[in-house]
């Protein structure tokens, strides 16, 4: 039996063509029974997430893949003369177990490390079981994908880290006020990057942005677009007092950011805990704020230095889950029902069983005048004589597990010709 | 029964070389293990201390085993709660070890003197040890996370943020925790204070005498209500409160052990 997988997600293929296999229960319902109805495939899932659409089957050969693929993905073309079938990718046996770890794993993603997946992956194989279109091989593949999963999320923080200065910023305000909600945040200058760091943390909620700006119209403009809403420059000081958080992106240092006027804001908020990002340059706010008392400062160079060092954490975090990957994918075809000595044990007993008979019948071809209880007794007596000769070599196969040796299963083939057969 | 205790500290002590690993080789399936190796420990201790009351048939917190025991349960319980409801990973060592510390003078102490209910203000006597016992436990919690609040506001004062603090809550959370662990450990202390002077009433027909142990107490209780005063009033939030709660928390443990002594 073979893993096999056809699929397509956001690295192959642009949104325009995945929208066309936007999932819903009943098209995943659709093309599972549509794999399904494939005499060669034995057992289907189909994953389907906002990024991903994936066939998961089960064949007894490798060939058979160009009929999954055909019949699973029917929408061939995706309009202007492109075909689909341009945007997928097949992966057979080893290539397509480790390819579903990577993906229970998050290691696939968008967001590497986002914990969606895993429900996701869950989902597609509740919903195959249901369908009763899971048998021995997938089920003990998903299981594995979801067990591996959850031991990469254990043993390393791969969801963790920062990927831009606008998470780096909302990381620290969470590790500063624990949560975004009902935090007000305010922006001063109407540069494109306090846009997109005000953005981060005004977290989709309306009114919690306050942007003030020398000049009305960026402002507006920003205003406009639903970042947050306009305040005259002349209020600072006054907004100062109440915001958690102060973005300042001006070109130049202006007197009501200096430390003196932080003294008094900081008096006059009772010391409430305030962080400032700075992503003036040149600065915006004198560094001799940050030894104030509940302020924290951080400047653009700051930010970017988290970004960096969750980029390092974040590839080391990679490499142990790949590694932790690479392990299941061995460990699970050396522990495979299919691997080691089993088919070695079902060829032996096969083949013994096709002596025992032939000779049975060539026997009773020559005594005549048996009774049927006779013949029976016949039969019996040898399959108790074969059941008796192979106990021993069955057993201690059997007890070398998945460890079984190379070479001691080929002496054992070997010995009983196994590999003339079939 | 000391046997059952002592098997209680070895699953603490177990928890906490996992704490230790977490630290050293930074892998967080350790202080996974080690919490679940806690949450063992604390059922353990659980049906000690139940099967232990069920057999002395007596009060408890009248002996420094006992007394000690619960406090070191409060304490694993407040720890488990706040690692469900807070996630507040990475704290588990500061928390770990103060329970090994309550669960060896638990072990290792002596009573004195016995206390028994035919005592004369044995009521009195009884919710002042009963008070001061809980009230450590309530102040131990204030002082991890007023350790673990200076950690990371340094952390993230200089701008780096690496190791155990990292995986810390928020600052907020921290000093929110902190705040209430105050609040309450100070009920609670004030309760030993009024207690603690109607047993001495009692007994030596004065409130308050010279003992300078008494001396201390009222002063310690003073210094944490100018505290929690001025936290309400002047904003001695953040970084300030949590330097002066930590001073005074020492200067309580240092009382208590003088008591003790």
């Amino acid at each position: 039996m073979n893993y096999v997988l056809a699929g397509m997600n956001h690295r192959t293929a642009p949104i325009g063509v995945r929208e066309k296999f936007t999932q819903t229960a009943q098209v995943d319902r659709h093309m599972l029974k549509k794999a399904l109805s494939l005499e060669a495939v034995r057992e289907a899932t189909v994953l389907s997430t906002c990024n991903r659409v994936e066939v998961y089957c089960v064949c007894e050969h490798p060939h058979q893949v160009t009929d999954v693929v055909n019949e699973v993905f029917e929408k061939s073309t995706a309009g202007d003369g492109v075909n689909v079938r341009d945007f997928l990718y097949v992966k057979t046996g080893d290539e397509a177990v480790k390819h579903l770890f990577r993906v229970a794993a998050s290691l696939d993603a968008l967001v590497v490390g986002e914990n969606q997946i895993v429900g996701q992956v869950k989902d597609a194989f509740e919903s195959a079981r249901g369908e009763q279109a899971l048998g021995q091989h997938l089920n003990r593949l998903f299981h594995k994908a979801l067990y591996v999963a959850k031991r990469i999320k254990t043993e390393t923080e791969i969801g963790r880290g920062t990927v831009s200065v606008g998470s780096a910023a909302v990381m620290l305000t969470r590790k500063i006020f624990d949560t975004l909600k009902d935090r007000d945040v305010l922006l001063v200058g109407a540069g494109e990057m306090g846009e997109t760091v005000a953005r981060s943390l005004s977290d989709g909620e309306e009114g919690r942005v306050h942007i003030v700006n020398r000049t009305a119209d960026k402002a507006l403009a920003l205003e406009q677009s639903g970042l947050g809403t306009t305040r005259l420059w002349q209020d600072l000081p006054c907004l100062m007092t109440t915001a958690d958080i102060v973005i300042t992106a001006l070109s130049e240092s202006v007197p009501e950011l200096h430390q003196e006027s932080f003294k008094t804001i900081m008096h006059q908020r009772k010391n409430r805990t305030l962080f400032i990002i700075d992503l003036g340059v040149p600065r915006n706010v004198p560094p001799s704020v940050a030894i104030l008392d509940n302020v924290y400062l951080y400047n653009v160079d700051d930010l970017k230095n988290i970004v960096e060092e969750g980029k390092w954490e974040r590839d080391q975090h990679r490499v142990t889950a790949q590694n932790i990957i690479d392990e299941e994918v061995r460990l699970f075809y050396e522990t495979s029902p299919e691997t080691g000595a089993m088919p070695a044990i079902a060829s032996l007993a096969q083949k013994i069983e096709d002596v025992r008979q032939s000779e049975v019948k060539r026997t009773l071809s020559r005594l005549k005048g048996l009774s049927d209880e006779d013949i029976q007794a016949i039969d019996k007596m040898t399959q108790a004589i074969v059941g008796q000769i192979l106990k021993d070599p069955i057993l201690t196969l059997k007890g070398k597990g998945a460890q079984v040796e190379k070479g001691f299963l080929s002496v054992f083939k070997q010995l009983f010709r196994l590999d003339d057969e079939g | 029964m000391q046997t059952a205790f002592v098997s209680v500290l070895i699953f603490y002590l177990i928890a906490t070389v996992f704490y230790v690993l977490r630290v050293i080789v930074g892998r967080p399936l350790f202080s996974a293990i080690g919490f679940r190796v806690i949450l063992v420990g604390a059922v353990l201790q659980l049906a000690v201390l139940a099967t232990h009351w069920y057999g002395i048939q007596a009060v408890l917190f009248v002996t420094y085993l006992d007394a000690f025991q619960i406090s070191a349960l409060l304490l694993v319980v407040v720890f488990i709660t706040l690692c469900f409801t807070q996630k507040f990973y990475g704290s588990g060592l500061f928390f770990v070890t103060l329970i090994d510390v309550f669960c060896i003078l638990s072990l290792t102490l002596q009573n004195p003197y016995s206390i028994t209910s035919t005592l004369p203000g044995f009521g009195f006597l009884y919710f002042h040890l009963a008070s001061i016992f809980l009230s450590l436990s309530v102040f131990s919690l204030g002082l991890v996370t007023a350790l673990m609040y200076l950690m990371l506001e340094y952390q993230l004062k200089s701008k780096k943020l690496i190791g155990l603090a990292a995986k810390f809550p928020s600052l907020a959370a921290l000093e929110e925790i902190h705040h209430k662990a105050l609040s309450f450990g100070f009920i609670l202390f004030s309760g030993a204070i009024l207690t603690g002077a109607g047993y001495s009433k009692i007994r030596t027909h004065h409130y308050i005498d010279e003992d300078p142990k008494q001396i201390l107490s009222v002063l310690s209780w003073l210094f944490f209500a100018v505290i929690l005063n001025f936290r309400v009033r002047r904003g001695w939030l953040g970084h300030k409160a949590v330097i002066l709660s930590l001073m005074g928390f020492v200067g309580l443990f240092f009382l208590f052990f003088i008591g003790i002594k």
